[in-house]
């Protein structure tokens, strides 16, 4: 235990230094493959407004375009770290303003969805493990594979074909903590399948180790094997890719709000690229790469405290 | 998953099933010309939103088009540049995988930080950047589906690589006089193709889902060109009138990700 809480220091010094680093490279990579869409970004806005050229070369300054690519980019990265996005082209509004109004119904979605994906993801995984190549493994991993093979936009419109439809029933308006649901539910499934999957795969090899065996030959009943000690073992590989799936949930996002005609960062994205919105396009990018980077740093945190070998590597 | 219990027979002949069902896949995709029975993009204003029937066995989209034909040529399409995505990866993340797992100081630290970096973006997120960037066109969609795919297949390659540069048959050709590339692309590559090949199988129903997804959100195929996510788009405004026109490319879409999907299991094992 001593070793283990001295070793946390330096992990966690480490590993925020490279998710600070990953930060700066995520930061330069979405400058410059905004720097790199095609068409110059003054003219598309203008063109729409059909303003003529000198309204152009104004644009141009006050964007900075004029400037050489290096002096963009140093500009740039100042401005973001004090947290500054700029304006988006389409509507002149702060970016961060955009952002800050769109997060929330994001970050509810991903929540609805992963707790769903937790929620049956893990159930369905220990059942799987208990009732191995019986008809209730096939039946959660018959599931799991049809979780990742179904696209969301299908699964998506195919419930509320059905509940519409069918069973003659409305989704619940926007804005309501009810229409995050549908979507959640919707997206949560794509992600159970891995979360399933690990959790099956990891419960029966910590099961076949010696100790369980020899727990088991005490007389110890199967659930109890599972709590006191199949599942503190399991913990860390179902950790790490419910993280992995957390992540996933962010791009999902993008699809499912569109799905469901549901407003945050993932349709402010498409409408970004859409429109030509650069500083839009930068913004919310480097807004998804950040939590998903925040996220990854979290769940290796986690494990490496749930599993202090997992500092040592 | 199939669970280990499963009789070794059973297991072949499953697998022989999923081969068999790629197959049909590819081939469909291949002669898409040969087994339409109508142009994909001929329109008939009048025979629009038609249910299935004799002359249109999958019934007619919002344009008159005949739907089965469409879902040919889509397979054309979306396979096509799934399949053209996953070789990409591949192919550009085994070499930079070997690179990494052979050079030790800072250029191999350098592929292992360009790797973290891809990864720092969610794989669909990172592809719909490119794509932006790109361009409209099936090559730049199959670029950009194919890069946010290249870490994947590096992580995975420099980690076999690493260990397999110990071992005896690696010091024996060296012993033997082999030099790095020999040793690289004689006796490293050999040994990494069969978890490449798994993991591009698994890798290539990402692929279709990453090239229907943009398709649907606009920002991969572009109208007229049948393609799966386009054609499911296309029909979602009208799947309470014509369900059939958003049911068929959606049903496609998941089998033929299921076939790839349930194959590369199969091969992991």
């Amino acid at each position: 235990m001593m070793a283990h809480s001295s070793s946390l220091l330096p992990m966690l010094r480490r590993r925020l230094i490279v998710a600070l680093l990953t930060l700066l490279g995520v930061a330069t990579v979405v400058f410059l493959l905004v720097r790199l869409l095609p068409g110059d970004p003054a003219e598309t806005m203008l063109a729409r407004a059909g303003a003529g050229p000198e309204a152009v070369a104004s644009l141009r300054a006050e964007l900075g375009l004029d400037r050489p690519l290096p002096a963009q980019y140093a500009d740039w990265l100042g401005r973001v770290a004090r947290g500054d996005l700029g304006r988006s082209l389409l509507n002149n509004r702060p970016v961060r303003e955009l952002i800050a109004e769109q997060w929330r119904s994001t970050a509810i979605l991903a929540a609805v969805a992963f707790g769903w994906a937790l929620l049956t993801g893990i159930p369905l995984g220990i059942i799987a493990a208990r009732y191995r190549g019986r008809w209730p493994d096939r039946f959660a991993t018959t599931l799991a594979v049809l979780g990742v093979a179904i696209p969301i936009f299908w699964s998506g419109l195919l419930l509320i074909y059905v509940l519409s439809n069918w069973l003659g029933w409305l989704p619940p308006p926007a804005g309501t903590p009810a229409s995050a649901l549908l979507p959640g539910i919707v997206l949560g499934f794509a992600a159970a399948g891995p979360i399933a999957r690990v959790t099956r795969a990891t419960l029966l090899d910590v099961l076949a180790q010696p100790y369980i065996t020899a727990a088991r030959a005490r007389g110890l009943r199967w659930r109890a094997v599972l709590w006191r000690h199949a599942a503190r073992n399991a913990a860390v590989p179902v950790l790490t890719v419910a993280g992995l799936q957390l992540g996933f949930l962010l791009g999902g996002a993008v699809v499912t709000e569109s799905v469901f005609n549901r407003p945050g960062l993932g349709r402010l994205l498409v409408d970004g690229i859409l429109w030509r919105d650069l500083p839009l396009v930068q913004g919310v990018a480097l807004a998804l790469a950040l939590t998903y980077v925040l996220i990854n740093l979290l769940v290796d945190l986690l494990a490496g405290w749930l599993d202090p070998r997992h500092g040592w590597q | 998953m199939a669970s280990a219990e499963q009789p070794r027979r059973g297991r072949l002949r499953a697998r022989a099933y999923l081969w068999t069902a790629v197959a049909a896949l590819a081939l469909i995709a291949v002669c898409a010309p040969l087994l339409a029975p109508h142009a994909p993009d001929a329109t008939d204003l009048a025979a629009q939103l038609q249910a299935p029937s004799r002359v249109h066995l999958l019934g007619t989209d919002f344009l008159g088009r005949d739907l089965l034909s469409r879902l040919l040529y889509g397979a054309r399409a979306t396979l096509l540049v799934a399949a053209a995505a996953v070789l990409l990866a591949a192919g550009i993340g085994s070499v930079a995988g070997l690179m990494a797992g052979w050079t030790q100081g800072w250029a191999g630290q350098f592929w292992v930080g360009l790797f973290d970096l891809m990864l720092a973006f969610p794989a669909l997120l990172l592809a719909l950047m490119i794509v932006a960037v790109l361009g409209p066109g099936m090559p730049a969609l199959a670029a950009a589906v194919g890069i946010a795919g290249i870490p994947a297949y590096g992580r995975l390659v420099r980690g076999l690589t690493r260990t397999l540069r110990e071992a005896p048959f690696v010091e024996a050709s060296r012993a033997l006089g082999g030099g790095a590339a020999h040793i690289l692309f004689r006796h490293l590559l050999r040994n990494v193709a069969r978890p490449v090949l798994s993991l591009a199988t698994l890798d290539f129903g990402r692929a279709i889902i990453s090239v229907a997804a943009l398709g649907y959100l606009g920002l991969g195929a572009k109208p007229p060109q049948a393609e799966w996510g386009l054609m499911l788009f296309e029909g979602r405004q009208y799947i309470s009138v014509a369900p059939w026109t958003s049911f068929a490319p959606g049903l496609a879409i998941t089998l033929a990700v299921l076939a790839v999907t349930l194959l590369g299991d199969a091969l992991a094992e």
